[in-house]
């Protein structure tokens, strides 16, 4: 987790170890699996450690929007596609789709604070391509993972 | 119908004294229940803070909070139409440049830091520090090698922007607080320069230039607070007791090649300076040999590597601090330098001049039997050289012949020239004898305080087509990128410094393509002196490449007596060739 000031500089960075799910959480998690994982246990975990509350989440993949289930922070799903709508309840969330700039987004937000989102959204990606903190994010955890080996 | 006997044992009523027998039971029978751990333990989680540093710009943040007007869809409805979009978004960098940590930065959080940096296209797009000109792809990368280094040498070609790759990195390390006292050594020549091009680069940086009296350079030293300063080498020494009071953030040194001799004065005073960051700017790392990069790294990293080591060892050392681009290779679409050896003969009268002090010369080193040295050998080259450029009778010179006839047309298509000499005498004469084409001299006996208006007046004057400069004074650090032609009146020893001659002209911005034109004398001893020189050029391209391993450089004392077909006298001759 990488969160940046508004100038799009790094304040903190958090990353956990890996994960090993066995063959039996496999199985009885189902499809439910990574979402289990990413968001209840890595994201919770991450979120926990920082001093700063963000106040939009980032994401790239879709299974990370059911980090709202934890999180009262708005999340942003960033795609350069159009993603399908998941077919689910947002529990006192709503979901918007947008275009901004070259990139498809979902926004989980509360009812009626989805207009300073997308805003700030929006004028970050006339800053920062949106995708662009998530390169970053890769290319320091290849970093950590070189230091760990 | 046969009532079902009880699933549980029955327990006998309280004081009877009959027991029951069940029929069935089923204690014991409950399945064994096996749970699954599904619950995970939280992973570890490594966490990193970055000092909030001030911007490296003073960018405007995420704008507030859009007006209505722009708002999205009403709350609750899925829309797919478009998102408020600032009404003018600034064109999108096209590449990113990352600033990579350097190998030296060992601690995971500082490596982190940098790689977590956003682009420095992005970094350097901000609404406060513009650049005047856009820069280009590999400066940007030279940015991003400088940025994050302790010690570096930039190394690129001359021509190629290493002054505006230096200042604008220093800006950036100045705005992030990351350099309060910045140190700036150059040529002397070059001071006036460097203002000049903080002034385009860096507007809002103060710098002080340190000169005049000793009272004035010594409060320039202590008392000043210009985040910048520059010295030129030459006061090193004489100031080196205030100088050395003070602890810089960062040293540069310009045309670092000056310090590639560990012992000379200034060097030693330049290592001594007390310094967090050590930089060096040079288009000629290796002039002579690999020696040369030894001794700059002396300054950057004291200790990195050392004589004796074997040019691999040095090369595995050195590599994550030095950066090295030459203009092939970065700007392909720069126009092309054209060079052009015009081989002349001499009149007959310099010919006959030149018989006789060649005879002369040899038959004297001769009779010197095992008593000859390379000065001898060097006084008499430099007879020769300048028979080569007049007849010292005469006057007479197939070089001026030529150089008339080619400025004619230089000035009639309404183009500049630059002509070098390693004598000024030599200027002297041309300027004497080619006056319609009004020349200005730009060498070592002009006082400096007249220099930058001899530049304004040449390139300014249309009239002016010709500027006559000394190799010493007019080699390093000058933008004449308006000129399109080059003449090399008479040759140096070091093909470095003629390249830094021609890239006075072939620069960053010239306008077409450059025609260096290089006059050798047939059959005379710049012919043989060429033909070492072409030599020592394809070492110097075979060291800075990453693949071969070069031999050993420079003129050796057996390539400087077989000038005359004098063999090495017994005993050891040690001087190099500088």
């Amino acid at each position: 987790m990488l969160i940046l000031n508004q100038w799009g500089r790094p304040v903190e960075f958090h990353c956990s170890a890996p994960l090993n799910p066995t063959r039996t959480q496999e199985v009885l998690f189902g499809t439910t699996l990574k979402s289990f994982l990413f968001c209840e246990q890595i994201a919770t975990a991450l979120l926990e450690q920082t001093k700063q509350t963000p106040e939009v989440i980032l994401v790239d993949r879709l299974e990370l929007l059911d980090f709202h289930a934890q999180t009262e922070v708005p999340l942003v799903l960033v795609s350069r596609e159009q993603q399908p709508l998941p077919n689910r309840i947002w529990n006192g969330r709503v979901s918007i789709p947008r275009s901004i700039e070259d990139w498809e987004v979902i926004a989980v937000v509360a009812p009626g604070s989805e207009l300073p989102v997308l805003a700030a959204i929006a004028d970050f990606a006339t800053q920062l391509p949106l995708d662009e903190p998530f390169e970053r994010i890769r290319s320091a955890m290849e970093e950590a993972h070189a230091v760990a080996r | 119908m046969q009532d079902l006997p009880s699933p549980r044992p029955v327990a006998p009523a309280p004081g009877s004294r009959v027991e029951v027998q069940s029929q069935f039971d089923f204690t014991g029978l409950r399945p064994a229940v096996v749970s699954a751990g599904l619950k995970y333990r939280r992973p570890k989680v490594w966490s990193y803070f970055f000092e909030a540093k001030p911007e490296l710009l003073a960018r405007k943040p995420l704008a507030p909070r859009r007006a209505e007007s722009q708002a999205a869809p009403p709350s609750g409805e899925a829309s797919t139409g478009q998102a408020a979009v600032t009404e003018s978004s600034p064109p999108r960098p096209k590449q990113h440049t990352r600033i990579k940590p350097p190998g030296d930065v060992v601690k995971l959080s500082e490596r982190l830091f940098y790689l977590l940096q956003p682009p420095l296209e992005y970094l350097l797009a901000g609404n406060t520090m513009e650049f005047p000109f856009e820069p280009f792809p590999y400066q940007f990368s030279g940015l991003a090698f400088l940025f994050p280094r302790n010690a570096a040498v930039l190394a690129d070609e001359m021509g190629l922007g290493k002054t505006m790759q230096a200042i604008s990195t220093v800006r950036m390390l100045l705005r992030s607080q990351q350099a309060r006292k910045v140190l700036l050594i150059c040529p002397k020549p070059l001071v006036t320069n460097w203002m000049r091009e903080f002034k385009t680069w860096a507007p809002e940086v103060p710098v002080a230039p340190i000169k005049g009296s000793q009272s004035t350079r010594q409060w320039l030293w202590a008392a000043d607070q210009s985040p910048v300063k520059i010295a030129n080498y030459e006061l090193l020494t004489r100031d080196q007791e205030f100088l050395l009071e003070q602890e810089y953030d960062l040293v540069i040194l310009d045309e670092a090649q000056r310090v590639k001799n560990a012992d000379n004065a200034t060097s030693k005073v330049v290592r001594q300076i007390k310094r967090r960051r050590s930089w060096a700017l040079t288009g000629t790392p290796v002039e002579n040999s690999i020696d040369d990069l030894v001794g700059i790294f002396d300054f950057v990293s004291p200790g990195l590597v050392s004589k004796g080591m074997s040019v691999r060892q040095i090369r595995d050392g050195v590599s994550d601090h030095i950066l090295r681009r030459t203009k092939d290779v970065v700007m392909s679409d720069m126009p092309p330098k054209l060079i052009r050896d015009d081989a002349l003969d001499l009149t007959p009268e310099q010919y006959e001049s030149y018989k006789s002090a060649e005879d002369s010369g040899v038959l004297k080193l001769n009779a010197l039997g095992d008593e000859v040295n390379i000065k001898h050998v060097f006084e008499l080259v430099l007879r020769l050289k300048q028979v080569c450029n007049f007849d010292p009778a005469t006057g007479a010179s197939s070089k001026l012949e030529r150089l008339a006839a080619d400025m004619e047309e230089v000035a009639a298509s309404g183009q500049k020239a630059i002509v070098f000499s390693q004598w000024v005498g030599a200027l002297d004469q041309i300027a004497e004898r080619l006056p319609q084409f009004n020349p200005l001299q730009y060498h070592g006996r002009i006082p400096s305080n007249q220099r930058d208006g001899i530049l304004a007046e040449f390139k300014q004057n249309p009239n002016r087509h010709v500027l006559l400069m000394s190799y010493g004074a007019g080699s390093v650090g000058l933008n004449l990128q308006f000129c399109r032609y080059v003449f090399l009146f008479d040759r140096w020893w070091n093909p470095a410094i003629e390249d830094q001659a021609i890239n006075r002209a072939h620069r960053i911005g010239v306008s077409g393509a450059v025609t260096v034109s290089r006059m050798i004398m047939t059959e005379t001893i710049e012919q043989k002196i060429h033909e070492i020189l072409e030599a020592k050029r394809q070492l110097f391209r075979e060291i800075l490449s990453d693949n071969q391993v070069p031999p050993p450089l420079g003129l050796n004392p057996d390539e400087i007596f077989g000038l005359f077909n004098l063999r090495t006298p017994k005993g050891m001759i040690t001087a190099r060739v500088a």
